[in-house]
C-alpha cells in the first residue's frame, strides 16, 4: 500500500511537508521506544545500548567482568594499524575519515547522489577502492578491526540516523527496512519483531532474546561463539539462518536498509562499540 | 457427452504415470527455476530450499534419480509455501508495528 499511497499523500500535502508529519519515522521511533520502556520498566533507557545485558541481571555481572579485560582490544589495535597504514598511493584511511576516524555517529548515512544507504563498513571499503586498494571482505576480519578502532574512538557519540525529507528514496529505504523487520521469513516463519520485540526477554533454547531498541549501538562485537569479531550485518545473517531463511548479500540493499531502520529506532542512545557478547 | 468425459478421464489416468516419471534433470531444473522466480518476485528465499536443491543437484550428479526427484519435489513444495508466506506477509506485517 505504501508504494501506491505515498505519491498520493505527498501530492496532497505538498512537497515541503516533512515525512514526519505523515505517521512517519519519528512516530515509529517513539512508539518503538515506548514499547520497550513499558516492557522493561526496570531498565534505564540509556542502558538499552547493552543488548541482552540491559534486561538480564544474572548475566550482567559476568559480562561486566569480561569487559574489564575486553576480548576486542586486540581488534582495536589491529584496526589502528590498518587505519594508519599507507596505501600504495601514500594516502590512508585517515585521509577519508580524519586522524582518529571518530565518525561512527554519521553512519549509516543516506547518500543522495547514489540514492542508497551507506554503512560505515561500506564507507571504509569505498575509501580503499577510491585509492586503488582492494576492498576488505565484509562481516569479520580486517573490516571488523578497522570498524572496532573507529567505533572505539567514537564512543559516546549519539545515534542520530537522518532520513532526509527532501529525498523520497530515503524514506523508501527506511520503509523497506521497516517492512523487513516486521515481516515473517524463513521456514520457521519468524519476524525480527517476533523474537526481538514481542518475545524479547524470553528464552529461545539457551538464549534470551534482546530488545531491538539499542541493536545498532555496540558494533562490532567480539562474540564468544565466533571466537572473533563480527559486524552487525554478520549478526543479521546469523539470525536469518537461524530461522532457515536464506541470508542476503552483505551490504546489499536489504541488509543496509534494515540497518538504516534499526539505527533510526536507536536514535538518541549512545554508540558504545566495540562490545563483547556471548 | 458423458461418454467423452469418461474417455478423457481414462485417458488421463493412463497418461498420468508417464508424466510423473519425468526426467529427474527436468524436475531439478524446474525446481531451480521456481526457486529463482519466487526470490526475484518476492525477495523471499528459504535456506531449506537452497539445501534441498543442492542435494537434488548432487543426487543428479551421482546418478541417483529417485533421490534427485525426491529432493526436487521437496524444493518445489517449499517454494509453494514460500510464495504463500510472501503473499500473507504483504499485508500481515503492518499489524505488528506498534502504535
Ligand atoms: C528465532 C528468534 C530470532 C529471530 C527471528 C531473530 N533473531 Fe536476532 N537474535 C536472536 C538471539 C537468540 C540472539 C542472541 C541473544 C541476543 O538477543 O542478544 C539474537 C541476536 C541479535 C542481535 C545482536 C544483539 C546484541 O546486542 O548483540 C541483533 C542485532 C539481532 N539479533 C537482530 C535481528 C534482526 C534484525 C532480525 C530479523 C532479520 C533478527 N534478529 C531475527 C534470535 C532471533
Amino acid at each position: 500500500m505504501t508504494k501506491i499511497m505515498r505519491p498520493i499523500a505527498i501530492g496532497l500535502l505538498g512537497l515541503s511537508v516533512s515525512a514526519a508529519s505523515v505517521a512517519g519515522p519519528e512516530e515509529d521511533r517513539k512508539a518503538f521506544r515506548k514499547f520497550y520502556e513499558n516492557r522493561f520498566p526496570d531498565t534505564p533507557v540509556a542502558d538499552f545500548q547493552n543488548g541482552i545485558y540491559s534486561i538480564l541481571p544474572e548475566a550482567r555481572e559476568q559480562w561486566e567482568s569480561i569487559e574489564e579485560f575486553p576480548p576486542y582490544e586486540l581488534a582495536i589495535e589491529e584496526g589502528e594499524t590498518l587505519y594508519h597504514a599507507k596505501f600504495a598511493n601514500g594516502k590512508s584511511l585517515a585521509d577519508c575519515f580524519g586522524d582518529d576516524g571518530a565518525v561512527r555517529g554519521e553512519y549509516p548515512k543516506w547518500d543522495k547522489e547514489r540514492g542508497m544507504v551507506v554503512t560505515m563498513e561500506r564507507a571504509i571499503n569505498e575509501c580503499r577502492e577510491a585509492n586503488g586498494e582492494e576492498p576488505y571482505r565484509y562481516y569479520k576480519g580486517k573490516i571488523a578491526a578497522v570498524s572496532a578502532y573507529m567505533s572505539w574512538n567514537s564512543r559516546g557519540q549519539v545515534v542520530n540516523t537522518v532520513i532526509p525529507s527532501d529525498d523520497p528514496r530515503a524514506m523508501e529505504a527506511y520503509e523497506s527496512g521497516k517492512e523487513h523487520f516486521y515481516t515473517k521469513r524463513g521456514q520457521l516463519n519468524f519476524a525480527c519483531a517476533d523474537c526481538h520485540m514481542y518475545s524479547s526477554g524470553m528464552w529461545f533454547r539457551a538464549d534470551m532474546t534482546s530488545p531491538a531498541f539499542g541493536h545498532a549501538t555496540s558494533w562490532p562485537v567480539f562474540r564468544s561463539k565466533w571466537q572473533e569479531m563480527g559486524t552487525l550485518q554478520r549478526r543479521l545473517k546469523g539470525c536469518h539462518e537461524s530461522i532457515r531463511a536464506e541470508p542476503f548479500k552483505a551490504q546489499g540493499p536489504e541488509y543496509s536498509n534494515l540497518e538504516y531502520f534499526i539505527s533510526y529506532m536507536s536514535n538518541g542512545l549512545e554508540f558504545n562499540g566495540p562490545s563483547a557478547r556471548k | 457427452m458423458m461418454f467423452k468425459v469418461k474417455q478423457w478421464a481414462l485417458l488421463s489416468l493412463l497418461v498420468a504415470p508417464v508424466a510423473m516419471a519425468a526426467d529427474p534433470a527436468d524436475l531439478v531444473a524446474e525446481a531451480e527455476n521456481a526457486y529463482q522466480t519466487v526470490a526475484s518476485e518476492t525477495g523471499y528465499q528459504w535456506l531449506t530450499t537452497t539445501r534441498a536443491l543442492k542435494a537434488a543437484r548432487q543426487a543428479l550428479a551421482d546418478g541417483q534419480s529417485d533421490e534427485a526427484i525426491k529432493q526436487a519435489q521437496f524444493a518445489l513444495d517449499l517454494v509453494e509455501a514460500t510464495k504463500l508466506q510472501a503473499e500473507i506477509e504483504k499485508k500481515a506485517w503492518q499489524a505488528r508495528v506498534p502504535k
